[in-house]
């Protein structure tokens, strides 16, 4: 109940839903009952010497209508109160994640896991409302029927109404065994499932693969023994609780076979009224349903905390820190014996560096060298676990994080595009821009071109993740966004590895525009793109080994040499070539 | 409901005898679960004349427990034939449509056709099976109910009959405008749900840039509409079938009010006694219940109908090798003959013709969409030609099946997919006879052995989900070991590969040769330097050969490679630097 709570409150101002969906399906049961009562009324009525009228009888029957009615209707705005509390709580929920990405920062979003964070938007949240939505409601009607009726059955005739408990307490004893037996199995069946999702989406990805290598037959055979287990195990459940189901089903539906002897055994004995005997009978048998529905909702509560700790698993996630101090006045960035590490062991060991207004620098390195994670640390992708970053000497962690990324411009080979027009994605990068200024930052970055081609030119939509578009017109795009942003800081990570090499050209004529008098930053795998580079900051296992202008470390460093020789013999190399050439 | 019952019976196939007969024995325990209603109506039969005696007590226990246990048995049946077969079902299912997926088109395993695939297995398919039967029992226990309402008050006199048919009757005209409300809201609330799902994926695949451009405030509002419209629609919804649900809930407040109104009537004129008044109150406020939880479920079955849907869709995906042999080549040339082919309505490929000889290097040239990558993928069947012959080693592809033609072929795309088992075993998926000494060899001419024996556990190392352990550059690596292991003598190379992780782009290329070695090579080229020792090249532009020759030949030609090349040379001396391109 306590997590039910916990998960409702996500509702926030809509909380109260809960105590009048609550007071709606009381009032609705309620009301279920009295029909109940006139029956019994009417019996005694016609045991009475005084015979009813007609009319009296008609009035009884009217009632009766009138409270089913009623019933109906308070139950449907009960159910209605109860599902509007389940979607604003579902979307409460949903509004969180989107709010707490924002507050996280990127480093820990990417460890967390966009999957991660996709499932539990979709998936996790959607499980929840067949849950929340359905069954919660439906839950709390069942309840509180069960609850009213077995306190009117007392009020009735307390003898009657043990009378009537006893198939009730019987019936708790197969309900037990069913949920001992299924918290038992639960691990080995849900094993057994996820064993075989796995591997249908291994067989279904990994077809193509399959076909190549002419695997059909030993993949499906383990995609065969998967379904097969996951069917064994699914069936071995049912069969031990099949026993269990049937036995409660037909016991708690069973008011009668306690009642009747009873009711039998205290009419004989003149202790109760034929009225009274039928009334309890009636109440009797509106109990079973409503205990047999509450069975199949109990389990759905651990399942319902199961699934809220996931997603609030994201919850606890810390959030980045964030600084208050305005814009710097200068654009040098400065590592200041910088140490950073994911985990335990430490990527980025003790760096000192300055890199000066309107200059190029370049970080270069094997893989695994740290280039990309040192450059990331500028824009607080993760924050520095030692040391500082400065921005025109303020450390970035106390520039409050929009002026931070107001100043700084990070151009990748994956950049993001969002599915509205050409214009409006490349007016993000300055949301007061002109349409002259769009086309001229277009223009610059070698967009213009492709731009005017388009179906609605500027006015085109993109698609899902800009799909209408090659990979280096996407990124052209991202280049013209941000030239129009125009960031004094710009960070270029491995957006010289390009995802169109047939038309390179053209985005290295975009990168040149954009890094004209800035302060630049570039990951640089093609080391000759980065000769002309005003330093090149050599990495080794998180370290700055060497550091200097091209000439000066082809001279002195030996593993600089290395990386220039091994990355000419890329660029040489011929398909089909020998590879000691 | 009967449509739906129709959709699980023909779901549930080989199976369908067993829900029929489960229907059958549901039928009877509906019957004898009035049972205990009938003795109390014997025994106000005996308290209205006065003969109710001591041992009535004990045969009214009796007769119930006899019930009761009867109910038990027929009860246990009817849960075993259900729920039994749709574990059944389930499993069967899912082995057929995994028997199916190895013969469809290579082209059908898309990215986003994995998505859906996979989605319908596990997702619609457990939904069906989970739910299914449930609600099955659901619509048969409600139908049920109702045949036997009407059926008892006929038994106890014409005119309560009357009113339970009548009541009945309209309920069933009710139930139908609810589930044409739930038809209606179904596909706005599947687009809704695809909408949402959209913001989400925009929201968090662009968390950077949206971070990056300080667009918090505007993305945040794109999502948090699309979270409330998505709310919004939900609550919608469940308020539209409010009125139609009260509607049809209210046809059996009606026919309980007639049904007792009725009764009391006839009492006081006298018609009936009153231990059967009695003992249709008792059975009067029950035996609905059912039929009104009927209206429950329509939502659930129309969500598992639309499932079933996109299920049978997937067993309808044409085969494509359905008429192709097996067939074994003796010779590797690959020759496309005035081949014409176009997917959807542009052509994608124009009359084209040329000769891979066994053992030579022939490259594709050409800008982005220019058809060089369909001729690759022609050549492995992913598609058929509409016009000309795709012909290896002198046999038409078409008239060979694509496993038959796969056995022959070795493809290294960008795309590479691992799976999740140990490194040793994802390179023995090329051979699965070789020996460790065999996969060793193969790691070592693909570059891979040195990382592999640096990893914690070497070759038994497992490949996380998908491969993701690895690097790009590593996955590639061992993608090509696979390959190297499997030795086809045709090769299809896409030359970007090598560029995908440039950290590692020397090991990768390095490992390429080693692939390449002897084999008939068709590459998809991008960075022409590469491509010199070609025994030809052709050019491609908008779907034709254009130009065809050897490197050098083609750059004395002047045309459109030439151009390429040059652009290619400018770009690769290209320098990042304040003053602009050079």
């Amino acid at each position: 109940m306590k997590d039910f709570m916990r998960i409702v409150s996500y509702a926030d101002d809509k909380k109260p839903l809960l105590a009048q969906a609550v007071a709606l399906l009381t009032l609705s049961v309620l009301f279920s009952v009295v029909p109940f009562f006139l029956v019994g009324t009417v019996l005694s009525g016609f045991l009475d010497t005084k015979a009813p009228e007609l009319w009296w009888l008609l009035c009884m029957a009217g009632g009766m209508l009138a409270c089913l009615m009623l019933k109906n209707f308070l139950e449907g705005a009960g159910l209605d109160a109860s599902h509007r509390l389940a979607y604003h709580t579902l979307a409460g929920m949903r509004r969180r994640i989107a709010d707490k990405m924002l507050k996280m920062s990127l480093g820990d979003i990417q460890a967390y896991g966009k999957e991660a964070v996709k499932k539990n938007f979709c998936e996790n949240i959607e499980e929840m409302e067949l849950i929340l939505a359905h069954a919660i409601p439906e839950g709390i009607a069942n309840l509180l029927t069960f609850v009213i009726v077995m306190v009117a059955m007392f009020f009735v005739d307390w003898r009657m109404a043990l009378a009537g408990m006893a198939p009730i307490a019987l019936g708790l004893v197969p309900t037990a065994l069913m949920m001992i037996d299924g918290f038992k199995r639960m691990g080995s069946w849900y094993a057994a499932s996820e064993a075989m999702n796995k591997r249908i989406i291994e067989y279904v990805s990994g077809m193509e693969v399959i076909k190549v290598f002419g695997q059909q037959d030993r993949s499906f055979r383990k995609y065969r023994e998967a379904v097969e287990r996951y069917r064994d195990e699914t069936l071995a459940w049912y069969k031990a609780a099949f026993i269990h189901m049937t036995s409660y089903n037909v016991v708690l539906t069973a008011a009668l076979l306690v009642m009747l002897p009873v009711g039998i055994g205290l009419y004989l004995g003149g202790a109760i009224a034929l009225d009274t005997l039928v009334l309890s009978l009636l109440l009797g048998m509106a109990m079973g349903v409503p205990a047999i529905r509450l069975i199949s909702f109990v389990p759905l509560f651990p399942q319902l905390k199961y699934k809220a700790s996931k997603i609030e698993g994201m919850f606890a996630q810390p959030d980045m820190p964030q600084g208050n101090k305005p814009k710097p006045q200068s654009h040098d960035v400065a590592f200041d014996n910088v140490t950073f590490a994911y985990h335990d062991s430490d990527v980025i060991k003790n760096i000192s560096l300055v890199l000066p207004e309107n200059s190029i620098t370049a970080l270069v390195g094997e893989s695994g060298a740290g280039k990309s994670t040192l450059a990331k640390l500028i824009m607080r992708y993760w924050d520095v676990r030692e040391g500082a970053v400065k921005i025109g000497g303020i450390d970035v962690r106390e520039i409050a994080p929009a002026t931070l990324m107001g100043t700084i411009s990070y151009v990748s080979q994956d950049d993001f595009l969002f599915d509205v027009s050409v214009k409006e994605n490349i007016r993000y990068g300055k949301p007061t821009a002109t349409d002259a200024e769009i086309v001229a930052a277009a223009t610059a970055a070698q967009c213009d071109g492709f731009i005017q081609k388009m179906d609605n030119g500027y006015d085109t939509v993109v698609g899902v993740s800009g799909e209408k578009l090659s990979g280096g017109q996407r990124q052209r795009l991202c280049i013209a966004r941000a030239l129009l942003k125009d960031a004094p800081v710009v960070i270029l990570d491995e957006a010289t590895s390009f995802a169109d090499p047939e038309n390179e050209d053209k985005i290295q004529e975009a990168l040149s525009r954009i890094v004209a008098g800035k302060t630049v930053v570039i990951v640089a795998h093609r080391l000759s793109t980065i000769v002309d580079a005003d330093n090149i900051v050599l990495l080794e296992g998180g370290r700055a080994v060497a550091l200097g202008r091209h000439e000066e470390l082809l001279a002195r460093s030996p593993l600089y040499q290395r990386l220039w020789q091994a990355h000419r013999e890329s660029m040489d190399w011929d398909i089909g070539g020998d590879n000691n050439a | 409901m009967l449509k739906f019952i129709a959709r699980i019976l023909r779901f549930a196939g080989a199976d369908a005898g067993k829900l029929k007969l489960s229907a059958l024995i549901s039928f009877f325990e509906g019957l004898v679960q009035n049972v205990p209603i009938i003795v109390a109506w014997l025994i106000f039969v005996k308290i209205t004349d006065q003969t109710l005696a001591e041992p009535d007590i004990a045969m009214a226990f009796l007769v119930i427990l006899a019930s009761l246990v009867l109910r038990w048995v027929l009860r246990y049946a009817f849960v075993r034939l259900q729920s039994d077969g749709a574990a059944r079902v389930g499993g069967r299912e899912r082995i057929r449509i995994g028997d199916l997926f190895k013969r469809f088109p290579m082209s059908y395993f898309t990215e986003g056709n994995i998505g859906n695939v996979t989605s319908v297995i596990t997702g619609d398919l457990s939904f069906a099976e989970d739910y299914g039967m449930t609600k099955l029992e659901d619509v048969i226990t409600g139908l049920v109910s109702l045949f036997i309402a009407c059926a008892f008050m006929l038994w106890v006199d014409w005119r309560t009959a009357l009113a339970s048919v009548i009541g009945c009757v309209l309920a069933m005209l009710a139930l139908q405008a609810v589930e044409k409300v739930t038809k209606r809201h179904a596909p706005v609330r599947q687009e809704e749900a695809a909408r949402l799902t959209g913001a989400v994926l925009e929201y968090t695949e662009g968390i950077s840039v949206i971070k990056a451009l300080n667009m918090a405030g505007a993305a945040a509002k794109r999502i948090s509409t699309a979270i409330d419209d998505n709310r919004r629609r939900a609550i919608d919804f469940e308020q539209g079938m409010l009125r139609p649900i009260n509607r049809y809930l209210d046809c059996y407040a009606l026919t309980i009010a007639a049904v007792l109104f009725l009764s009391f009537w006839q009492y006081f004129n006298g018609e009936m006694s009153l231990a059967v008044v009695v003992m249709v109150a008792l059975f009067v406020f029950r035996v609905y219940a059912p039929a009104m939880g009927l209206v429950s479920g329509t939502a659930m079955m129309r969500i598992m109908e639309a499932g079933l849907d996109r299920y049978e869709r997937l067993r309808q995906v044409p085969i494509i090798d359905a008429d192709g042999k097996n067939k074994t080549l003796e010779s590797f040339d690959v020759v496309f003959d005035d081949v014409t082919f176009s997917y959807g309505d542009s052509e994608t490929l124009k009359q084209v013709s040329f000769t891979a000889k066994e053992r030579s290097m022939t490259a594709l040239v050409g800008a982005s969409g220019s058809g060089k990558t369909t001729i690759a993928n022609l050549i492995v069947r992913f598609w058929d030609a509409q016009e000309g012959s795709v012909k290896v080693g002198g046999v038409d592809v078409r008239e060979m099946t694509c496993d038959s033609l796969l056995r022959y072929t070795s493809m290294v795309f960008q795309h590479v997919y691992l799976f999740n088992d140990t490194i040793e075993n994802n390179i023995r998926f090329g051979s699965p006879d070789a020996t460790h000494e065999e996969i060793v060899d193969a790691a070592q001419k693909a570059r891979c052995h040195n990382f592999i024996e640096a990893l914690p556990d070497g070759y038994q190392t497992m490949v996380g989900e998908g491969g993701s352990t690895l690097s790009g550059g590593e996955k590639q690596r061992v993608s090509i070991a696979r390959a190297i292991l499997k030795d086809a003598p045709i090769v299809l190379l896409d030359e970007a590969t090598a560029s995908v992780d440039p950290d590692n782009e020397r090991h990768i290329q390095a490992a390429i040769n080693e692939l390449v070695r002897d084999k008939t090579l068709i590459v998809i080229a991008h960075r022409l330097s590469t491509i010199r020792r070609a025994d030809q090249i052709l050019v491609v532009d908008e779907g034709r050969i254009v130009e065809r020759g050897t490197h050098d030949d083609l750059v004395a030609l002047c045309g459109a490679y030439r151009k390429l090349w040059e652009r290619r040379q400018k770009a690769k001396s290209w320098r990042i630097a304040h003053k602009g391109s050079v």
